[in-house]
């Protein structure tokens, strides 16, 4: 058993180190570098989840919210 | 479950000032780093360092579980009612506000207000089913 985790480990490391990491060319990254003053604030990083992808943001709020609802209705049914 | 009174009295000292430091994260996202999330990871770090110290049993009176549930759902439903209100400039999350950043500033408080009842309340309805047995 411990050996197969193993093997699995390892498998999945390897898997890991062997994907391309350079980056692409062209895309959003050089969109968002260019078209900067478009939102009009300093922080590039806010400007990108709350600006361009806020409907990513809130799928990430709605993501926290379903698993606050799951943790309600796993563990917090009735008061001891 | 109690700790020592020296954990016990840093603990009130610092809980203020980490409140003030997320709401400081929250408000001037969008202009230095920072932003909702973050503000609102701090936000219930403030209510947790308080629990693992006084023990939830004394938290519970002044941080009420109930306000817990309504900040968290009250966020999340302003938070898509924030983007609807953008349908009538002309797109989902339209960014209609006048000012600098626009809908940046209340979307960055409304996540985090969210974010922080959220793990305030996980946090509670995990210590409640540890010491409900």
């Amino acid at each position: 058993m411990r050996i197969i985790a193993l093997l699995l480990t390892f498998a999945l490391g390897a898997f890991l180190l062997g994907l391309n990491y350079s980056p692409s060319y062209g895309g959003s990254y050089a969109y968002y570098v260019a078209n900067w003053g478009e939102i009009g604030i300093p922080n590039l990083v806010s400007a990108i989840l709350a600006g361009w992808r806020a409907y990513d943001s809130l799928g990430e709020a709605s993501l926290l919210f379903t698993a606050v609802i799951g943790f309600y209705l796993l563990l917090g049914g009735k008061k001891k | 479950m109690k700790m020592s009174t020296v954990v016990r009295s840093t603990t009130k000292m610092i809980s203020p000032f980490l409140v003030t430091y997320a709401a400081y994260i929250m408000l001037y996202g969008h202009l230095s780093p920072g932003g909702g999330f973050q503000g609102g990871v701090i936000l219930a770090v403030a209510v947790i360092l308080l629990i693992t110290s006084h023990g939830y049993k004394k938290v519970r009176k002044r941080f009420k579980f109930n306000w817990a549930s309504l900040i968290e759902s009250s966020a999340g439903a302003m938070l898509v009612l924030l983007g609807i209100a953008g349908i009538a400039f002309g797109a989902f999350y339209s960014n209609f506000l006048p000012t600098e950043g626009g809908i940046i500033l209340p979307f960055n408080v409304i996540v985090g207000l969210e974010v922080g009842a959220a793990f305030t309340f996980v946090f509670y309805i995990l210590l409640r089913w540890v010491e409900s047995d």
